[in-house]
């Protein structure tokens, strides 16, 4: 029985566009818009898209880092549910404990003038550990998880690779004990051979201290080395969440479909059918009626031009907002099936 | 001399003049381009590949030293007669160079937002190109700017030549800095990591884009790239480069057939391969990281790395030798060992 971590409502995020001398507001930058999804206890939920689909604010909503301008997110915790867009200080401190995050680019997320001591020590301060030799314990023990030599800790970030940086990042998001890790792009701005290495390691961190994660990226073939589920995003809106095989295997979305067919695989002939979308994303600002994909869906009809799909279930844990399935009487959804193949 | 070869590099050593002395970083590189194929030049960051491309351009500073025992291009005639120049006689701001590059060969780099001038509209900046190698009215040049957009799939191309880069999003520009590679018509287009600053879909239509030049044109296109799945899909040759030295090159469909060298078998390893991957299943990684060229010593520069080195390998050169008929891995796993049939 999977235990429920998160339950996403009607998350929407939206930014103001102000204008002029009074500033007037003249419209919103819809970034996240109405997603709804639920979060399992000790699973990964990838996060995919192309760049400004959403993907970095949702997860930055999640955390409080950006206050949802509508929705809700609760939180189970401990068998008490909240809502964590209506938390006063003192339960958001307690809740930023539980949830971490790693950033994309571990050059810029490490201060440069810190020795690693001091850019480690701020959150265990701030989450009330006093005692100097039990704060310099705890950091020594999450360096040792990330592989790093914990007598590093008086160096500065210039004196690390790239990837023993994004080490360092993930050992910092560690040391508060956390449930969840929210992961921003953390393997992007790493070498190859460097990125398999950072990836095994953060499997291997998840086995043994029962994370969650929520891994965000736009890779799609790392998302699914590193995810159970995957929630692909586009436009600020979900297209579909589907556990990460049968997304491989049977993608329902037109989307998900030229998605993964454009992703390059590195098995020579194995020349897939290439669905090529034209054009580009349209604005987040002036988003298209009806479907936000129709600009670029090739199986797009009158009714997608009007009328937003809803999300709805057409497998077991595969949901999809799409107008090809809103019959979705089982044998449709079949017959939908065979034709995505 | 091989008629179907368009550019024959022998012995390219470039090094650089830096406090810390002299430091090599392209060593003994020797490739043959074929007529109308695609090669690929594979690495990671600092394993020399944008340098030997630039060294056979020339648009390397003064502290670089190029060195090589021939680096020719077959210039093919209107008459269709073909005669080599060679370009490591000529300086970097000599005529005969200028006159090469743009015509003959031309670059497109990888970040299409900083490989436009922002306060130039983009028709002019294609059309310079045209202007410094072809004596025409600015009329007949923007003409011809125009067709080239259409051609390459710019919408709306009377309009959007009066555009600045800033309107234009990442996939158009990426059009538009090719439109300025392509504007001389010349015979071989060198493409630096053309998509990596792209999403997976624009990505596509990009590569759609230069297969069809190759198709259609008979283009020669060199693709640098990390990307082993850009590899599988486009390229006819592949030469996979490490700290300076050629490791493997030969047809594509050799190299993914039968890795020979370590570095290439590691390195198509630790990449995720979408819906390949079983289920818990760990990627191979590559232990420690790339060194710093002016810490290389001796020996295999990949030998510290190696999962099969042996004592020979850290001391000395190690030999090129022939794997099958075009298949060359430099590795001592060969020594002594005939071509396999």
């Amino acid at each position: 029985m999977k235990e429920v971590l998160f339950d996403i409502r009607h998350l929407q995020k939206y930014f103001p566009i102000r204008k002029g001398f009074l500033k007037k507001h003249v419209g919103d930058v819809k970034a996240v818009d109405d997603v709804n999804v639920t979060v399992y206890k000790n699973e990964t939920l990838g996060i995919v898209g192309e760049s400004g689909c959403g993907k970095t604010t949702f997860g930055k909503s999640i955390m409080l880092l950006e206050n949802p301008t509508g929705g809700e997110v609760i939180f189970h915790d401990e068998g008490k549910e909240k809502d964590i867009t209506k938390l006063d200080a003192q339960e958001q401190l307690h809740f930023r404990k539980r949830v971490q995050m790693v950033f994309q680019d571990p050059y810029n997320a490490l201060n440069p003038l810190k020795k690693i001591i001091e850019s480690f020590e701020g959150p265990l301060k701030l989450h009330g550990i006093r005692d100097k030799a039990e704060r310099e314990e705890i950091m020594r023990e999450v360096l040792r998880v990330v592989n790093i030599n914990p007598d590093y800790l008086y160096r500065y970030p210039h004196e690390f690779s790239g990837g023993q940086r994004q080490r360092l990042c993930i050992a910092r998001a560690l040391e508060v004990n956390p449930e969840v890790l929210v992961c921003d792009e953390p393997v992007s701005a790493l070498d190859v051979s460097i990125q398999a290495q950072v990836l095994n390691l953060m499997k291997q961190i998840q086995r043994e201290r029962q994370l969650t994660y929520l891994f965000i990226a736009h890779d799609l073939s790392v998302v699914q080395y590193m995810s159970d589920r995957i929630m692909v995003m586009y436009l600020g809106n979900v297209m579909e969440i589907a556990d990460s095989r049968s997304l491989y295997d049977r993608p329902a979305h037109p989307y998900t479909e030229a998605l993964l067919s454009a992703i390059p695989v590195p098995v020579r002939g194995a020349k897939k059918q290439r669905i090529i979308l034209e054009g580009d994303v349209a604005s987040p600002i002036n988003k298209p009626a009806g479907c936000v994909f129709h600009t670029r869906c090739r199986k797009c009809t009158e009714r997608c031009r009007r009328e937003a799909p809803v999300m709805r279930e057409i497998a077991p844990g595969h949901q999809v907002a799409c107008h090809l399935y809103d019959d979705a009487a089982p044998a449709a959804v079949a017959a939908g099936e065979e034709q995505a193949e | 001399m091989d008629e179907n070869i368009i550019l024959r590099v022998r012995k390219l050593n470039t090094s650089f003049k830096t406090e810390d002395g002299v430091i090599p970083i392209v060593k003994d590189v020797d490739f043959d381009v074929k007529r109308g194929t695609i090669l690929a030049v594979v690495g990671e960051s600092g394993c020399g590949k944008s340098v030997t491309m630039n060294s056979v351009c020339r648009l390397l500073g003064k502290n670089a030293q190029i060195e090589a025992e021939a680096i020719d291009y077959m210039q093919q005639e209107e008459d269709g007669s073909v005669h080599p120049v060679h370009m490591k006689d000529l300086t970097n701001t000599s005529k005969e160079m200028r006159a090469l590059r743009g015509k003959e060969i031309s670059m497109i780099f990888q970040d299409p937002m900083s490989s436009l001038n922002p306060v130039y509209k983009v028709g002019r900046q294609v059309m310079e190109a045209l202007l410094q190698h072809q004596k025409m009215s600015k009329q007949e040049a923007m003409a011809q700017v125009i067709e080239m957009f259409k051609k390459l799939g710019i919408p709306d191309p009377e309009n959007r030549v009066n555009n600045y880069p800033f309107e234009f999003s990442g996939g158009m520009k990426q059009r538009v800095v090719i439109a300025i590679a392509m504007i001389n018509n010349p015979q071989l287009l060198i493409a630096d990591e053309p998509t990596t600053a792209l999403d997976v879909t624009i990505q596509a239509q990009i590569m759609e884009l230069m297969v069809r030049l190759k198709e259609e044109q008979q283009k020669t296109i060199i693709l640098i790239t990390h990307n082993m799945g850009l590899v599988a899909e486009t390229a006819d040759e592949v030469a996979v480069m490490y700290m300076g030295r050629v490791v493997e090159s030969g047809t594509a469909d050799q190299i993914f057939a039968y890795p020979a060298h370590p570095y290439t078998d590691a390195l198509m390893r630790s990449v995720p391969v979408l819906g390949a991957m079983e289920d818990g299943k760990e990627l191979a990684t590559i232990p420690g990281q790339t060194p710093n060229p002016k810490d290389v010593t001796d020996g295999c520069e990949f030998a510290n790395r190696c999962d099969k080195c042996m004592d020979c390998c850290k001391t000395g050169l190690v030999g090129n030798h022939e794997v099958e008929p075009g298949h060359f891995v430099r590795c001592h796993l060969f020594d002594g060992k005939g071509v396999r049939s």
